[in-house]
């Protein structure tokens, strides 16, 4: 292949003391604003108090309902979203605050593949123009046959023929539109990518090709990912590690494997069980969830999640559990993990 | 994504109609076909843009040259459009004046698109406080009665060309900024906004590559209904006497 697979930053192996990506208690808040003089009146705790940490060349999925938060932390971390509180380290530098000019060295390794491919691309840009976008802005384009030659061997890595950079992106389907996006992210040979969903909009057929892609891509480049979805089958397809989102907070973090056979949040069980299984005789053995998510303007106190546990207790209508570290995960449970 | 139908018809270019014939004749062909009114208009148009650049070239009189003993005369042949009250030819005028309307017109407009989009631009994308500091200042700006202002100024400096130009082209401009601003509104909730964001691309870029080429459409209609209104106020303030100065033929003047 191309130099363009060639990736330098991908080789350094990840210590436990630098992970790529660390992030520690972010929260984003958005206040609400009513009445006449829109005053503030609340907020909207989306994101309050997430910490993990992604190491190069692995993925970490993000799950959890709609609403849960899952976009929004996404979306901080590569600082399109101002956080509340928190800390964001990339490759050991902290880039919570980092001024636009000054994040633009971390754009560069840190790219992010969006969930609508129809909105996702400029519609008045060729395709060759889009793809090469990111390299003109960080003043690596080059002479013009060379950022030729680069925008066809990208086209060529996410499976599309270089001559389609000719075209415009409304004569390609959502599938196609999505390898784009790919390539548009690839062009800087990042070390990240965030896939916001970016499965989520295209037929199951559509979805395979692209997380297939995504994965061969992380094995020839050294990639890590960001993934974040709603969808578990595609989750536990190609995660490494996976985290549980509910109401802004993790209550799960472990190894796919871990967490996909032996759950142990009262919530991530009702997530599994909610999950179709293709096989009527083979129930799941987990119950079902009673009630619905309540209303992130006005969360219950405690845990979260009390009102619809089946196992709650009284600590946790009162006290917000912590995540800790319990054999092979870290959970979020006075009952399953007691302090 | 919620984008409403009507944002997504202001953005989406559709797909490219094939042309069945190429080149010009068959563009001709195919516009008479689909769009009859607009090829009407448009050759309505082409008239009046040739006769007043060849105004020089076609008009029978020359346009100050005056005629005392044929006054006020009604057309007639060697007069197509009659004679003012000092014998000048009108047809000859009107001709002349197609030049200097259009170029009022036409340089006026493209004065205020350009200051609609500066405008309406910086405050659609950057939004938040400052948008509100602008859009408090362009609603000062808009009470303010056009051609009490225009009388204003002109009185003060003196009528001419320049003036109307500067003045109608701020006023103009500085009204149309907010429509410039909500078509940028409803282009910066793309995605591809974001994702430029994402790669690191400054504001200028964002703007000019991004936000720019998707409201071209909004802007070619900003620009061109502003031609004929200002061709209107054109005239008014040439009928009171503050449009341009006075042998300049203009079609507000005659």
């Amino acid at each position: 292949m191309t130099e363009i697979i060639s990736n330098p930053n991908a080789v350094t192996p990840a210590t436990e003391t630098h992970p790529l990506l660390r992030v520690e208690n972010l929260a984003v808040h958005f206040p609400i604003r009513a009445g006449p003089l829109a005053t503030v009146s609340g907020h909207v705790k989306a994101v309050d108090g997430v910490s993990f940490d992604l190491h190069a060349g692995e993925t970490l999925s993000i799950v959890g309902e709609s609403g849960c938060g899952k976009t929004t932390c996404a979306m901080a971390i590569a600082r399109l979203q101002t956080p509340t509180d928190g800390r964001i380290s990339f490759a050991g530098q902290d880039i919570t605050d980092l001024e636009s000019r000054r994040l633009r060295p971390v754009r560069r390794r840190m790219q992010i593949v969006f969930q609508d491919p129809f909105s996702s691309l400029n519609p008045r840009m060729k395709v060759s123009d889009i793809v090469a976008e990111p390299l003109v802005v960080h003043g690596l384009a080059g002479e013009p046959d060379v950022l030729r030659r680069r925008v066809g061997d990208l086209l060529a890595l996410v499976g599309l023929s270089p001559e389609m950079g000719r075209r415009y992106p409304h004569q390609f389907s959502g599938g196609q539109r999505q390898r784009i996006s790919i390539a548009r992210a690839l062009a800087l040979e990042p070390d990240l990518i965030i896939c916001d969903e970016a499965v989520s909009a295209l037929d199951v057929s559509i979805q395979a090709q692209i997380l297939n892609l995504l994965m061969d891509l992380q094995q020839r480049l050294g990639l890590a990912y960001l993934f974040i979805s709603h969808d578990l089958s595609v989750v536990r397809h190609i995660s490494h590690k996976v985290a549980v989102m509910y109401l802004g907070r993790i209550v799960e973090l472990a190894d796919r494997d871990a967490l996909f056979n032996d759950p142990q949040h009262p919530y991530t069980q009702a997530l599994l069980a909610a999950a179709p299984v293709p096989d009527p005789d083979r129930a799941s053995p987990y119950l079902p969830l009673k009630g619905e998510a309540p209303n992130a303007r006005n969360p219950p106190s405690g845990c979260p999640f009390h009102p619809r546990c089946p196992h709650a207790i009284s600590q946790c209508s009162t006290d917000v559990p912590a995540l800790r570290q319990v054999g092979n995960r870290s959970i979020a449970c006075p009952v399953v993990a007691p302090a | 994504m919620t984008v409403s139908p009507t944002t997504t018809n202001l953005v989406q270019p559709g797909p490219p109609r094939a042309a069945p014939n190429a080149g010009l004749a068959g563009f001709l062909r195919e516009l008479v076909r689909r769009k009859p009114l607009g090829a009407i208009g448009g050759a309505v148009f082409l008239i009046f843009v040739f006769f007043g650049v060849f105004a020089d070239l076609l008009a029978p009189y020359g346009i100050n040259e005056t005629n005392l003993r044929a006054r006020l005369e009604g057309p007639s042949l060697s007069h197509l459009f009659g004679t003012d009250h000092i014998g000048r030819d009108v047809f000859s005028r009107v001709l002349k004046g197609a030049q200097v309307s259009m170029i009022v017109a036409v340089v006026t407009s493209a004065f205020a698109t350009v200051v609609s989009v500066a405008i309406g631009a910086i405050a659609g994308y950057f939004g938040g406080r400052l948008d509100s500091v602008i859009q408090r200042f362009v609603d000062a700006w808009m009470t303010f009665p056009d051609l009490v202002l225009l009388i204003v100024v002109i009185s003060v400096l003196g009528p001419g060309a320049t003036q109307i130009i500067v003045i109608l082209g701020l006023l103009y401009g500085i009204g149309g900024s907010r429509i410039v601003r909500g078509a940028v509104l409803s282009v910066r909730e793309n995605t591809y906004t974001r994702a430029a964001q994402s790669i690191g691309a400054g504001w200028g870029h964002i703007i000019w590559r991004h936000i720019l080429p998707n409201i071209a459409p909004v802007v070619i209609v900003v620009f061109t209904t502003r031609i004929s209104a200002v061709i209107l106020v054109e005239a008014g303030l040439s009928f009171l006497g503050l449009g341009i100065a006075a042998p300049a033929p203009t079609w507000g003047g005659m």
